[in-house]
């Protein structure tokens, strides 16, 4: 791997890591050693990619559609193995010990948990803060579709934390 | 609802800010990125390796242990070597298409690919394996006619047997590719429909 390369690697791992982290928290449900897999396997998929980023697109948007699709694969292979249960909601933040932050992330991560596969994705980028021309391009669809999509999981979600 | 998600996407960004301190992750996550893409580029080649082999051991035995003499005998082998080389040639393609399946597209070309490279997934565990294996048998036939002019009934008896038992194994695990391919591509073709339709 060129020099360039290697740096451009860097910085995307320093500015992206929480974002792709979290991200794969929330897809799998809390569950962390899934996410530090799933995180890593995004790095790979991104470190295999860099050759090929031309940045047309922005960083933060190349590194989404990775993170997005490596997450759906991820979890096609993952079902071979095992079904990942809703109740289990670990933490790997560094400080494990806040029980309130803690009840709170479960809360966080059982709600998205809920969502379908891709409703999860799309409603972390959301709460991401990014807009819906974005979300669209990394989609491969309609700001318009995207903004339906986004509606009717929004109102999904609310339905599951009032139920909570 | 609005009040609910903000209360949703506060707890994301605290959260965000706690992952961020973690430092020495990135010297792991180097290493393991390295040790990954050894094991995966392993792990693809894997299929070709094993029948290669399978290739020169099936060569090798008719070549230097036991050379058939009759046309019949040799035609079989032919079969026999022809249809690992296909898989192995198949195998080959099936890497590459796999390649294309690129991560930074856009997810519904992502999505696209992949339901294609399962379609051709399907057909290679399907109709192609079957034929390959039925070419297999044919050509294992063929040489087992020389044969009983060498060994006793009793001997081709159990060459018989010993060869149905041996094709339960790679027809059972035909099968069982062949569901869990079908299921992977009937969720794949959902998602798709889920990423597109409004």
């Amino acid at each position: 791997m060129s020099k360039k390369n290697q740096q451009l690697f860097e910085t995307v791992y320093q500015q992206c890591y929480p974002m792709v982290l979290q991200m794969c928290l929330g897809f799998v449900k809390g569950n962390s050693d899934l996410a530090n897999d799933l995180s890593q396997e995004v790095f790979i998929n991104i470190w295999n990619a860099l050759d090929k980023f031309k940045g047309k697109s922005t960083p933060k948007t190349w590194v989404y559609r990775i993170t997005v699709n490596t997450c759906l694969q991820y979890l096609r292979k993952e079902k071979n193995k095992t079904k990942l249960p809703i109740e289990k909601v670990e933490q790997v933040l560094i400080d494990e010990s806040k029980e309130i932050d803690h009840q709170q992330n479960q809360n966080l991560y059982r709600a998205i948990g809920q969502l379908e596969e891709l409703d999860r994705l799309l409603i972390m980028m959301v709460l991401e803060e990014q807009d819906y021309d974005t979300i669209a391009e990394v989609l491969g669809i309609t700001p318009t579709n995207v903004r339906v999509k986004i509606h009717r999981i929004k109102k999904r979600l609310k339905k599951i934390l009032d139920h909570e | 609802m609005s009040d609910n998600f903000e209360a949703l996407q506060n707890q994301w960004k605290k959260n965000k800010k706690q992952v961020e301190h973690d430092s020495d992750a990135m010297s792991k996550m180097l290493a393991s990125i390295k040790a990954k893409r050894n094991w995966s580029k392993r792990f693809h080649y894997g299929n070709i390796v094993v029948l290669s082999l399978v290739v020169v051991l099936i060569s090798s035995f008719f070549y230097f242990v036991a050379p058939v003499q009759k046309i019949l005998s040799q035609i079989g082998v032919a079969l026999m070597v022809g249809g690992l080389l296909l898989r192995i040639g198949i195998e080959f393609f099936s890497v590459e298409k796999l390649k294309q399946i690129q991560f930074d597209d856009t997810v519904l070309k992502n999505t696209t690919d992949t339901l294609s490279f399962y379609a051709f997934r399907k057909q290679i565990h399907g109709p192609i394996t079957i034929g390959i294996i039925a070419l297999y048998t044919i050509g294992f036939f063929f040489i087992t006619l020389e044969f009983t002019l060498y060994f006793s009934t009793i001997a081709m008896i159990l060459i018989y047997v010993s060869y149905v038992i041996g094709a339960i194994v790679p027809v059972f695990f035909v099968r069982k590719n062949i569901i869990k391919e079908i299921r992977i591509l009937k969720e794949i073709t959902q998602l798709k429909d889920h990423i597109s339709i409004a």
